[in-house]
């Protein structure tokens, strides 16, 4: 302990007047202020997208309801197209579109935009295919897209660890470049000890006020923000600054194991730096490379495909299909027999053709996910091949903006979307019109967030494999300086 | 001199046991993403070539229908992957991959792969283009960090300039040795690079002629910026006290030009030129093309105003005795209609990202990583550019198969006729849809500023290396 605190007090002074460490706090903090302004203009713009589909909506249902008050008491001045006509329970399938939202984490979704970049916040739920309700994207240049935001995310997971390296690269090497490891073995002080020391050190000098500081800067961004704030959030902070600084701990647990391999400075430099490209890069992308060769996902393509194959080959059965369908609900035949309307009508036949190509390519659509999960599973029981994937992904998924939460999001829109489909589709068949009060019950998309102690539990859950390692590696870096003692 | 000092510091890199591993590794990288990039460049193709035919054959055979139903059974198109698309993927993951092309609306590309991945892809895709613009930068620092530096630190800098030696040559000198045995590195990964591209499938009947330029200028494009990160190294090891200062401050440079400053820009160019949201876009084509006219409303406007031009150019009173069928002429006139208001909007769109895109070619003067990354996704067919332009074929394509349809019921059926049919005879009479990509010579404008971006960096960091090498301090 005496020994730590002498270290510390010797490298920060050290550190302190060579301006390494000034000049690393100030770079940090100029990235993470930097990053936390990107990252809240992302969810600004995210709420701002959210506010304008709810505003687009509320003004779209109204029109829906004055133009439906208008043609039923008979003083419309215009009369709808059969396409457009609002009373036909299609076309408000259609037209009655239903915006599912997906909001950001209140303070957490500064953090990192991860997944929330590629698929826009909220997916417009209608009577239309269900193929036609994902794979869509939100307008943005595909060039800034592959670039990648410069969010508090990229901040920790990419740049932290270079401060880290650039602090700790030279723990042993420069003593013994500058002669005076020597003078410390000659106090008989063991070299596993001042590795230790020099590396805890740092630790505590940089990467935990870094992993502390952070969350700070988000809570602060959020406060004057006017985000709310809950026990949750602050629990979520708390958990960025454990992961952190086990983060933290890891890339100097990795200098030491370099710098107890006793190479001059200059190869160290070149190892960590090696190591981490190796790690921050190549890892992820070999992984990536391998679960794509592994579990190929059926492209969307063939999904279309197959829609179309089906629904030309059932647009010909189609008052067949309509027959089979009044075979199994006998009591929407009976309403539909004492409408005035065409039995032969278009939307009824058109909604059995729809929900029997649904049906066929539902295990196109299951295949494709499951694949997709596969691939997610793989990347995930590989992740240990390199802590910066299952960091980044820790603080994804406390940002709200992982893979788990859109998956979850994508599984209740689909839920719903059945459940708007379960609305319009027996009126389409009994051939109902639709009254003003019906526009006032349409089913209505509440996201359901997974129960707090779940994302916390998994995000901390991150924590022990990186300390396990951190460990391992301490460990090792000891027991090569004892052997060559 | 010149060819003593190159050979001896090619020879002095050759026989380095760690060069030698770092090569061999970096070579086993290129020669991975390569193979990877030809696996999938292949499935891309053949998968897009295959849903085309099937998409054909759908199309010919979805039955006798009204032709304007046939129309909105539409057709997909699906975006071809380059030759080169092995090499670099550019934006394709994340751009959609086919489009919809139906009548009254022109939609927008769906379904990027980079929705069907998982999380890992935004750390970047093993490509070939990664390794050649992000970590072969990193093999030629190592290589070039202790040139002037660690000569210095041994003493050989003083015992070289007391025989004579002088600084330039031996900058110079030391550029050529490293690039020499840079080359054995490149010139096995370039020849592979050729094999895999002939072997591997990629070149393709007609692709030949445009591929030898577009690869030649390809290439040239990385010897330049290999030659930037050569010369800045060489300067900054010709500067720097020590070689593990040259080192670090090497090393936060690449860290600086190719993570930091490509995110910052991108950054600072969406704040100058904001992207509009989906809904936003949305909303504004739809309020403007609300206001254009509605072809399927016969109480609208317009549409009366239509009537009332038809029945005067035909000379007669009632539509019914029209020689031609009016729901043709007014469907072709709702598409009209139409036409201006996704034109505007979609012209607005690909101008704000080509605003955006000027800022990092801008940057490129001061950041050779944009000026590549812009050339080489480019040049491989795979940048915005190139999608956004076909993104343009295929809407020239739905116009053509629009106007097709609607001659076909304007001339073959009878006004208030709803029950007039056509089929497979009509489908024919729509060309199949033939992409032709952008060519060399097209792109010329676009490639001028980056392109020119690099030379100017080449020379410039040339000149700095020879200037900091004659400058430098010679005693450690």
């Amino acid at each position: 302990m005496n020994l730590l605190l002498l270290f510390l007090r010797l490298e920060t002074k050290r550190l302190w007047r060579d301006r390494t460490l000034p000049l690393a706090f100030l770079l940090m903090t100029v990235f993470l202020a930097v990053a936390v302004q990107s990252g809240r203009g992302f969810v600004r713009k995210e709420r701002a997208i959210i506010a304008s589909a709810q505003t687009e909506e509320k003004t779209r249902i109204l029109g829906l309801k004055q133009q439906i008050a208008e043609l039923t008491s008979g003083t419309a001045t215009q009369q709808p197209s059969r396409g457009s006509d609002p009373r036909l329970p299609s076309n408000v399938g259609r037209l009655g579109q239903h915006w599912a939202v997906k909001p950001p984490v209140s303070v957490m979704g500064t953090l990192a935009a991860g997944r929330n970049d590629l698929y826009p916040p909220c997916l417009p739920v209608s009577n239309r295919g269900v193929e036609t309700l994902f794979g869509i994207g939100e307008i943005e240049n595909p060039q800034f897209l592959l670039t990648g935001r410069f969010d508090p995310v990229f901040v920790l997971v990419f740049l932290f660890p270079l401060f880290l390296l650039a602090l700790g690269y030279n723990l042993l090497s420069e003593e013994r470049e500058n002669g005076t490891l020597a003078l410390l073995r000659a106090q008989s002080v063991p070299l596993p000890a001042v590795l230790g020391a020099k590396t805890t050190a740092r630790w505590l000098l940089f990467a935990l006020p870094v992993a502390v500081f952070a969350p700070t800067l988000l809570l602060l961004a959020g406060l004057f923000g006017g985000d709310r704030i809950t026990g949750d959030t602050i629990v979520r902070l708390v958990l960025v600054t454990v992961l952190t600084a086990c983060y933290g701990a890891f890339w100097l647990a990795l200098c030491a194991g370099v710098n107890a391999l006793r190479k001059d400075s200059a190869t160290n430099v070149a190892t960590l730096v090696g190591i981490w490209l190796l790690l921050t890069l190549i890892v992820p992308g070999a992984l990536q490379e391998g679960a794509g060769v592994l579990f190929p996902v059926p492209s969307r393509i063939a999904l279309i495909e197959a829609t179309r194959k089906n629904s030309m080959k059932t647009t010909q059965q189609g008052n067949a299909l309509l027959a089979r369908y009044y075979e199994d609900h006998p009591e929407l035949a009976e309403a539909a027999q004492s409408k005035t309307i065409d039995p032969k009508d278009f939307s009824a036949r058109r909604a059995a053709v729809a929900k029997s190509v649904e049906q066929i390519v539902e295990p196109l659509i299951v295949r494709h996910d499951t694949q997709l999960r596969r691939q997610q599973e793989f990347t995930t029981r590989f992740s240990w091949l390199s802590p910066v994937i299952t960091f980044a992904s820790a603080l994804e998924e406390l940002a709200g903006s992982g893979a788990e939460r859109q998956q979850r999001f994508e599984t209740q829109v689909k839920r719903f979307r059945e459940q708007w489909q379960e609305f319009f589709l027996p009126r389409v068949f009994a051939r109902m019109t639709i009254s003003v009060r019906d526009i006032e019950s349409l089913p209505r998309f509440t996201f359901e967030e997974e129960a707090e102690g779940m994302v916390q539990g998994r995000a901390l859950g991150v924590a022990f494999p990186v300390v396990g390692l951190t460990l391992l590696l301490g460990a090792a870096a000891a027991r090569l300086l004892e052997r060559r003692d | 001199m010149l060819q003593a000092i190159a050979g001896k510091e090619f020879l002095q890199m050759a026989r380095d046991g760690r060069f030698r591993v770092v090569t061999l590794l970096m070579l086993a990288l290129l020669l991975l993403s390569l193979f990877a990039g030809a696996r999938h460049h292949r499935s891309l193709r053949t998968e897009r070539e295959r849903a085309a035919q099937v998409q054909r054959d759908q199309w010919l055979t979805q039955g006798e229908k009204g032709p304007h139903a046939a129309a909105h059974f539409g057709v997909y198109a699906f975006k071809p992957s380059g030759s080169l698309a092995l090499v670099d993927r550019g934006v394709n993951a994340y751009a959609g991959s086919m489009i919809w092309l139906e009548p009254h609306k022109q939609n927008s590309f769906r379904d990027a792969p980079a929705q069907d991945s998982t999380s890992l892809l935004r750390f970047g895709e093993l490509t070939t283009a990664f390794v050649l613009q992000t970590a072969l930068p990193l093999l030629i620092i190592t290589l070039t960090f202790g040139a002037f530096a660690g000569e210095r630190e041994r003493g050989t800098l003083r015992l070289a300039a007391a025989q004579g030696v002088r600084m330039e040559t031996l900058a110079l000198g030391k550029a050529l040795g490293i690039a020499g045995a840079l080359g054995l590195l490149l010139v096995p990964a370039a020849i592979c690079g050729a094999a895999t591209l002939v072997l591997g499938g990629a070149v393709t009947r007609g692709s030949g002629s445009d591929l030898v330029p577009r690869t030649l200028l390809l290439a040239l494009s990385y010897l330049l910026y290999f030659g930037i990160t050569l010369f800045l190294s060489l300067a900054v090891s010709a500067w720097a006290r020590t070689a593990r200062l040259a080192l670090l401050f090497l090393l936060g440079g690449w860290v600086a030009a190719t993570l930091i400053a490509p995110r910052l820009v991108a950054d600072a160019a969406k704040r100058l030129y904001p992207t509009p949201s989906s809904v936003a876009f949305a909303e504004k084509v739809k309020f403007e093309l609300a206001g254009a006219g509605d072809a399927h409303n016969e109480s609208d406007q317009r549409m009366e105003r239509l009537k009332q031009e038809t029945l005067k150019q035909y000379g007669v009173q009632d539509l019914k005795d029209l020689p031609v069928a009016f729901e043709g002429i007014s469907l072709q006139a709702g598409e009209d209609w139409g036409y201006p208001v996704f034109d505007r909007n979609y012209n607005a769109l690909d101008a704000q990202f080509s605003r955006q895109e000027a800022v990092c070619e801008t940057a490129g003067y001061v950041l050779p990583f944009l000026s590549i990354r812009s050339l080489s996704a480019g040049l491989s067919g795979t940048d915005r550019r190139a999608h956004e332009h076909f993104a343009r074929a295929t809407e020239v394509y739905r116009r053509t198969l629009i106007r097709i349809i609607n001659d076909d019921v304007k001339y073959h059926a009878k006004t208030g006729d709803t029950g007039y049919t056509n089929g497979r005879a009509l489908y024919e009479k729509v060309p199949v849809f033939a992409y032709k990509p952008l060519t060399v010579s097209d792109l010329r404008d676009s490639f001028r500023m980056p392109l020119l971006a690099l030379a100017a960096g080449f020379f410039t960091t040339a000149a700095v290396a020879v200037f900091s090498a004659r400058k430098q301090r010679i005693l450690p």
